[in-house]
């Protein structure tokens, strides 16, 4: 940035002063000002910010100057992309939009210092989603925040700036799986790692959009915890498969890995035929490894004696046959008795 | 008959072991077989770097249940057709159902096993084999009970509303964890290790066993194969009910290029299997 008399200036527009220049120090500060608001209206970062919000909120080192720390003890981190607002599905709002009750001052902007930024946040996305707030209202994350701010509001699962555009019903597999593992799943990890061994997940992760994630039978926003039996659990289950009864829902869909927390016929089942395949396939490799040598080495070894014998077999067969039609049973050309038949003994 | 006498009048000879009934029984078993398989394996090794891509080439989660629920469909065919099969052969008497020609497990089997050890070890004479080997045996029960085993579970999973209004919603979790294991043992073993071993990796058998495509086998090979059976159907007199001129014509050379393709086939879904499970196992 420069001013009009062609000097570099910081952010608060004072240049090297001159002291006799006082009133050229206004002008400059006023010039900046105005070169300020021209540039962000051409939009260098963003054609919304006509509020200047990211003059200091753009810059990605920007922190909270108050002493509040986030959860890892570092400093709250206050910066906003502007890109990935640009791509979200709030793109064209301005941050006023939401940020409602806001001052122009700087540094603490909530007009209501007392109220939890957290309780502000939500009823910001009130202002447009009122069915979404109604329903958020009725469910266990909601009594969870009111009770002692440890629920998740609407930004845990969404994020704040760079909410996806998604239509309702056509979420692709791919954001159905996101869904799962980085909202649900970041708070409820065994629920999606259980989750992950059985139907739905499986065709989920292999791109099967109509598979059930996490918010297809427990809701969006009412979050209902599901019990084999309930009527509602019914219902859930029968979006998808309309001839379900209560039966249907005794199907355990949370399982650990060695089905710990199942039925025990599971376990019984799980624990027989694993080790029926790992006997079966270790007495398997290693039959087959033992036959496939012994046969390979005595095709190999025994060629001209293998072929030999065989004609030999079959001439001392007829021969048999013979003299006992004529009653002979046992003949002085016989003399194949004495040699042991198809005998490579001694052939290791 | 004795087996020189024909020979010396120029005609080949063959030993017919598998009527049309067999071969075409054998032909569902075999593409029912490769369908389910190649179907079911990504699913169950989802997290194989093979999975997502040999998915999206049959069609993605959607194609490869239509695929695998028409497979199951032939499997059942071919199980009804045997089950069918023999309950004709016993209640028509056509023969006896213990006895050396059966392929119902008996005596000799035991200490044909025995025998094949001994021979392993040097220790004795390779034993002579009825009409099926132990491993024959083996391969047809194993079979037998796990479509049983299998095919069940995976109908009581097609058609799970149905199941669930008369069996615990919980036997979908028995019956997902029976079949996704006995499926693989199937493969794994049954498939792999016993049957295309003995049909396609023994020297003798090598590249594939023709004598299910053909129905016959020269005599030679079959008299070294099963002395014991050639030795007592010469001494009953009962051979010429088996044996036969080879057949000519053009058929011999269809059974033929259905070897050939089979065996690329066969060859293809071993490598594809072993790419799924092995890979993650290494890698």
């Amino acid at each position: 940035m420069q001013s009009n008399t062609g000097e570099k200036m910081n952010r608060t527009g004072v240049g090297t002063p001159r002291p006799r220049r006082r009133i050229a120090r206004v002008a400059a500060s006023a010039s900046f000002l105005a070169v300020l608001m021209l540039g962000l209206f051409v939009g260098v970062a963003s054609a919304q910010d006509v509020e200047g919000c990211l003059i200091c909120h753009g810059d990605p080192n920007f922190t909270d100057p108050t002493p509040a720390e986030d959860q890892q003890g570092a400093d709250l981190s206050l910066y906003v992309d502007s890109e990935q607002f640009l791509n979200s599905v709030h793109n064209g709002l301005k941050c006023s939009d939401c940020h409602e009750g806001f001052l122009l001052t700087i540094p603490n902007h909530q007009l209501d210092m007392d109220k939890d930024f957290r309780q502000v946040a939500i009823e910001a996305c009130e202002g447009c989603h009122q069915e979404a707030f109604q329903k958020y209202q009725t469910s266990d994350h909601a009594q969870r925040f009111y009770e002692d701010q440890a629920g998740p509001i609407c930004i845990s699962c969404h994020g704040s700036h760079a909410i996806r555009r998604v239509n309702l019903g056509e979420e692709s597999a791919d954001f159905k799986m996101s869904m799962a593992r980085d909202s649900c799943g970041q708070c409820h990890v065994n629920k999606f790692e259980q989750a992950s061994h059985e139907f739905h997940f499986k065709a989920l992760s292999l791109g099967y959009e109509r598979a059930a994630t996490c918010f297809d039978c427990h809701g969006f926003h009412d979050n209902l915890a599901l019990t084999s039996g309930e009527p509602e659990t019914v219902e859930a289950c029968r979006q998808c498969h309309p001839g379900a009864n209560k039966g249907f829902t005794y199907f355990q869909m949370h399982l650990e890995e060695g089905f710990q927390n199942a039925w025990w016929g599971v376990r019984v089942v799980y624990y027989f035929f694993s080790t029926l395949l790992v006997v079966v396939l270790v007495t398997g490799i290693a039959y087959t490894t033992v036959h496939f040598q012994k046969e390979t080495r005595t095709i190999l070894g025994v060629f001209g004696r293998g072929a030999g014998r065989l004609f030999g077999f079959i001439r001392h067969l007829e021969e048999e046959s013979v003299r006992e039609r004529e009653g002979r049973p046992n003949g002085p050309e016989d003399q194949s008795k004495d040699e042991p038949e198809d005998d490579d003994r001694g052939m290791l | 008959m004795a087996a020189g006498t024909d020979a010396r009048e120029g005609v080949r000879l063959v030993y017919r072991r598998f009527s049309a009934f067999h071969r075409f029984n054998h032909y569902l078993v075999m593409i029912s077989f490769f369908g389910l398989v190649l179907t079911g394996i990504p699913l169950k090794f989802k997290d194989s770097l093979w999975a997502e891509f040999f998915m999206g080439l049959i069609g993605g989660v959607e194609g490869a249940g239509f695929i695998h629920r028409t497979m199951a469909v032939f499997n059942f065919a071919y199980f009804f057709l045997e089950m069918g099969y023999m309950a004709w052969y016993v209640a028509a008497r056509k023969g006896p159902i213990f006895g050396p020609d059966s392929i119902v497990p008996g005596k000799k089997d035991w200490q044909d096993i025995k025998g094949m050890f001994r021979w392993f070890l040097g220790r004795g004479p390779k034993p002579r084999f009825n009409r099926f080997t132990y491993w024959e045996k083996f391969d047809f029960w194993a079979l037998l009970a796990g479509t049983f085993l299998i095919g069940g579970t995976g109908l009581m999973m097609w058609f799970p509303e149905f199941t669930t209004s008369f069996l615990p919603g919980v036997s979908l979790n028995v019956a997902l964890v029976l079949h996704s294991n006995e499926a693989f043992l199937a493969t794994g073993v049954i498939f792999i290790f016993v049957h295309f071993f003995s049909a396609h990796g023994r020297p003798e058998s090598f590249p594939a066993d023709e004598v299910i495509f053909s129905g016959s086998l020269p005599l030679d090979h079959y008299i070294a194969d099963r002395p014991a059976e050639y030795e007592n159907r010469l001494r009953a007199g009962t051979l010429d009910q088996v044996v036969r001129p080879a057949p000519t014509g053009p058929m011999t050379r269809v059974n033929s290029w259905l070897m050939v393709i089979f065996s690329v086939v066969a060859l293809f879904a071993a490598t594809y299997t072993m790419l799924l499970v092995v890979w993650p196992l290494l890698f």
